[in-house]
């Protein structure tokens, strides 16, 4: 838990670029050996993290995609879409298999459940939609909040979903009734622009727009931890997630300063920062710039055509709008908005040169 | 708190069902079972086939088709992984529930009535025919060469209980032209079985012996265990259904203290000197033996008779119901009490099977016409739960507000804050508890009566789910009426997001909910206006409300229909202001015109705090980059003109 705070350091492995608008989300597959991108250029791109090419391209959708999510089965992506719907993807052969509509606008968010046998999905229809994903049926509609859902997430058993809204709350539901079982809301109520459960589906985090994170106590309805130690989030829907490994246990979320900042769970303290490329010149010999030529040359080179951080500069060059952590290793993956476009996929070590 | 009891135990919020609040169909459902954890739940069909349903989406989750008869009975393994059916083509089949593919296929001399199959492998099965005493099958000999012990390999695989009356009761079991019943108890380790001439018999699974012999003053019809074992109770002919404790010490327990297994001498002895016995037990007294009487359940009044009996999930109440063919009537017993509770009353067709939800305070019959109805607490909304702040209250209180009530700033508006709520890094790091958020908590309910923690991880809980192409059928008209029945998922609704056009949404919008509300209508009638206020669905939108739904236009409405069909649904019950469909269809529009995403656009460079301030301003004002906003604000105006 105390353990080295400023001892560890983040390598840029790929940068991905090729989505011709702002990254909205990237998802790890749930094997860990995939990486699922969503963008406003409308397409997902599907990337090899080992060798990161770029695998697949799906397009269907008729406006951009605000969310990607894997089926636990990793065969299928379900994505949400700025056209009202949502679509379930093959990721084998790239072809569209169902197209869920019923929302009545944007719709913003989605996630499956462990068995993946359902699908939830958020819109700024301000409900929430459960659906079968065996027959593509909306199983459930929740009127859930009174502003746009910006994030839904199940429990890792499947019996509780998460939600969380503009109008500043956090609702909890029963999967199987659609009950609502409980409202976390904060003294200001600020907008909420993310909520996930823990693995264990015992504390919530949530980011909201007075750039904060938090942690909730949903049963005794307590923030027991806050995290504001210099990400910016006041617009946009950032995304962040819990990194736990044998480095530390981390709270990774991003920033509308184009960096990514690495909180410590327990601490509640800056472990690192990915600074974006603007910063990161002059950052270089600190923090995680110094140690990110060596890691990054090989892919840029490759494959980062047109990548928006040419000449050394590793970072983001916007708001970095997606993060997402890798189910079993310490490495993150960030998306950029307009005009950075890229994905950019980052390894966590011990610093060799401790301060 | 109802919330806390979720978490922490779901027995504590056991509650009686009360409505029907939705059925289930494919097929004509004559009987099923849930598997341990109740996620899925196997039906067998008159049509021959094994339908498995996914509980949690109540779906078809596969068929397993095998039977050429209708098929009477099915049964799970304690794994789940393999299921058990017996049908009146006279065959008992093992299925392996993941590939759907037959274990074991064996004929039985006669129809099959029942069945039920040892918790674990090397699978046995007990079938209880039409005509004749109960068989004990061997199901792995199909599989695999017979690996178990010596005496084993003699035995047939189909092999007849021992009966308890052949030398006192010459015209037992193959006289009659009906057999007995039988099931396995918990573990395995015995049979209890029926027998027509009024005797409940306990044998032993492995020698074949009769441990116990129970006079029952009247026919039993039908067994049922509860979910620990503990309890038995048999469904007698004479209106009455009968409960046992049952005293039957599992496999260690005979380890440390062999039972004493009775002689023949002994047996015959018994059975001839206790002729004039009506009740109990013939080798151990009417107060002793392995199955001791504890109470009758009855309809004194009416003397219903009953077609099978079964307890809840908690097992502190008994649910009957009744053998009338007219009328589905469930009547629900308080089981330490014996007083009768509740009486349930559904459509006018009879109950041919009765099942309780491992987990939950859902009640399941398979109803004459072939439906699978279930049965579930009207739910009473938790205000409380949508604020943390919202009180209930039984009567009217007169209020009085305090000082700075509506000030802004209150303190303390957010209900309790933690710690840290509001003011972090005011705490210091060692006042805080390390958080654990890795550690997953095991499910109490199970790990208490769990003998064999490692089986948990070789439980099959859900099948894969696999999403077949979807066909791409012509673009109809929704609600046209041709839906394929069963699960047939060709009702996607066409794509309605390039459609866009105000005009057409709105059209569809007013189709749906008159059509909604006609649905609506008819259900209410169907179930006697108790249906469940809060449906799972809305009735449009599955497909099995309105396949099931009686007249002529019980066609389907696309999945899009469901919105309309819950919101009537839900009518008084809308908590939150909602965006008015007319919004929706100039969002619509709108979008459709113009380029927009929302990650990007989110909160377009103001103060996110505004978002929370718009709802409470109502009028709204204009806010760059937040198109949705506005837009929801001129139709909450057009709401208030139209008031």
């Amino acid at each position: 838990m105390a353990r080295g705070a400023s001892s560890v350091e983040f390598r840029c492995q790929h940068v991905f670029s090729g989505h011709g608008k702002a990254i909205a989300s990237v998802k790890f597959a749930p094997s860990g050996g995939l990486l699922a991108t969503g963008s406003a250029d409308k397409t997902v791109g599907l990337w090899n993290l080992t060798t990161g090419a770029r695998l697949r391209t799906f397009s269907g959708h008729a406006a951009g995609i605000s969310d990607v999510a894997w089926h636990p089965n990793e065969r299928y992506l379900a994505t949400a879409a700025d056209d009202h719907s949502l679509k379930l993807w093959d990721v084998e052969t790239g072809a569209c298999l169902r197209t869920l509509t019923g929302h009545t606008n944007y719709v913003f968010c989605c996630n499956f459940d462990a068995p993946g046998h359902m699908l939830a999905s958020g819109s700024f229809d301000e409900t929430l939609r459960l659906w079968d994903v065996r027959t593509g049926k909306c199983l459930r509609e929740v009127p859930a909040h009174s502003d746009p859902v910006t994030a839904v997430h199940f429990s890792y058993d499947g019996t509780m979903l998460v939600s969380s809204s503009l109008d500043g709350l956090i609702r909890l539901w029963d999967t199987q009734t659609g009950h609502c079982l409980k409202t976390l809301f904060d003294k200001d109520s600020p907008p909420v622009s993310f909520a996930m459960f823990s693995p264990n589906a015992k504390y919530v985090l949530c980011n909201t727009l007075d750039s904060r994170a938090r942690i909730w106590d949903y049963e005794r309805g307590r923030t027991v931890r806050m995290y504001d130690g210099g990400h910016v989030n006041k617009q946009f829907c950032l995304s962040s997630g819990f990194c736990t490994s044998d480095l530390g246990h981390w709270i990774v979320t991003g920033s509308e300063d184009s960096s990514v900042y690495v909180y410590d769970l327990n601490t509640q303290n800056v472990v690192a920062r990915i600074p974006g490329a603007a910063t990161a010149t002059e950052q270089a010999a600190t923090d995680a710039g110094g140690a990110t030529p060596m890691e990054t040359d090989a892919p840029a080179a490759t494959y980062g055509t047109g990548a928006a951080g040419s000449a050394g500069g590793t970072g983001h060059t916007a708001p970095v709008l997606a993060v997402n952590v890798h189910p079993s290793q310490p490495i993150i993956a960030t998306g950029g908005h307009s005009p950075d476009n890229t994905v950019r996929v980052w390894a966590a070590s011990r610093s060799v040169a401790a301060e | 708190m109802k919330f806390i009891h979720a978490c922490e135990d779901p027995f504590q919020s056991v509650e009686l069902p009360e409505v029907i609040e939705e059925f289930l169909d494919h097929g004509t459902a004559l009987c099923m079972a849930f598997n341990r954890r109740g996620t899925l739940l196997a039906s067998g069909t008159k049509e021959g086939q094994v339908v498995v349903w996914d509980f949690d989406t109540r779906g078809v989750a596969s068929v397993l088709t095998g039977h050429e008869g209708p098929v009477t009975s099915v049964a799970w393994s304690r794994n789940g992984r393999h299921l058990i059916s017996g049908s009146e083509d006279q065959r008992v089949i093992l299925w392996s529930v993941l590939d759907g593919a037959q274990v074991a296929r064996v004929p039985v001399p006669s129809a099959v009535a029942k069945v039920s199959l040892s918790p674990r492998a090397p699978y046995v099965g007990v079938v209880s025919v039409a005509e004749g005493p109960p068989l004990l099958v061997d199901l792995a000999r199909g599989a695999a060469a017979p690996a178990a012990g010596g005496d084993c390999e003699q035995r047939p695989q189909v092999e007849a209980l021992p009966t308890a009356g052949d030398g006192s009761e010459p015209a037992s079991a193959r006289g009659t032209n009906s057999g007995g019943v039988a099931l396995f108890s918990r573990g395995g380790e015995v049979v209890i079985a029926a027998y027509p001439r009024s005797a409940l018999c306990v044998v032993d699974t492995v020698s074949r012996r009769i441990l116990d012999v129970v006079r029952v003053p009247a026919r039993v019809t039908e067994l049922h265990l509860n979910r620990k074992g503990t309890l038995l109770l048999a469904t007698c002919q004479d209106q009455r259904v009968r409960m046992y404790d049952v005293v039957i010490p599992t496999h260690a327990q005979q380890q440390a203290l062999p039972l004493q297994v009775p002689s023949e001498v002994q047996l015959a002895e018994a059975l001839a000197n206790n002729k004039s016995v009506k009740s109990g037990s013939l080798l151990h007294g009417p107060e002793g033996g392995l199955l001791r009487h504890v109470r009758d359940f009855q309809n004194a009044v009416e003397r219903t008779p009953w077609r099978m009996a079964a307890f809840s999930t908690d097992s502190e109440h008994v649910v009957g119901a009744a053998a009338s063919k007219a009328q589905l009537q469930l009547y629900i017993w308080n089981r330490p009490l014996g007083n009768m509770e509740r009486i349930l009353e559904g459509p006018k067709e009879g109950a041919l099977s009765l099942v309780w939800h491992p987990l939950r305070s859902l009640l399941l019959s398979c109803a004459a016409s072939g439906r699978i109805y279930i049965w579930a607490k009207v739910h009473a909304e938790n205000w409380s739960a949508f604020a943390p702040d919202f009180k209930e209250l039984d009567e009217n209180t007169e209020y009085v507000e305090r000082e700075d009530e509506f000030d802004w700033n209150t303190p303390g508006a957010g209900g309790d804050l933690g710690p840290s709520g509001g003011n972090a890094g005011a705490d210091s790091d060692s006042e805080l508890p390390c958080l654990d958020v890795l550690t997953r908590e095991r499910m109490q309910v199970f790990s208490s009566d769990e003998e064999d923690n490692g089986e948990a991880a070789s439980e099959l809980l859900y099948l894969p789910v696999v999403v077949e192409p979807e066909m791409q059928a012509p673009a109809r008209e929704e609600g046209d009426g041709t839906e394929a029945e069963g699960d047939g998922d060709g009702e996607e609704a066409p794509d309605a997001a390039a459609a866009g056009g105000q005009a057409w949404q709105q059209q569809q919008q007013q189709l749906q909910q008159a059509q909604a509300a006609q649905q609506q209508a008819m259900l209410m009638q169907l179930h006697g206006s108790r249906l469940a206020q809060f449906p799972r669905r809305g009735p449009g939108g599955g497909g099995y409300m309105v396949n099931g739904a009686p007249g002529p236009s019980g066609g389907g409405l696309g999945g899009g229909a469901a919105a309309q069909g819950s919101e009537a649904a839900l009518g008084h019950q809308q908590l939150w202001p909602r965006q008015l469909p007319d919004a929706a269809a100039v969002a619509g529009a709108e979008e459709a015109a113009g380029e927009d995403w929302r990650r990007g656009g989110m909160a377009g460079g103001e103060e996110g705090r505004e978002a929370a301030d718009d709802m409470d301003d109502g009028g709204g004002g204009q806010h760059a980059g937040r198109k949705r906003k506005v837009q929801f604000d001129e139709g909450a105006l057009e709401m208030w003109r139209g008031r």
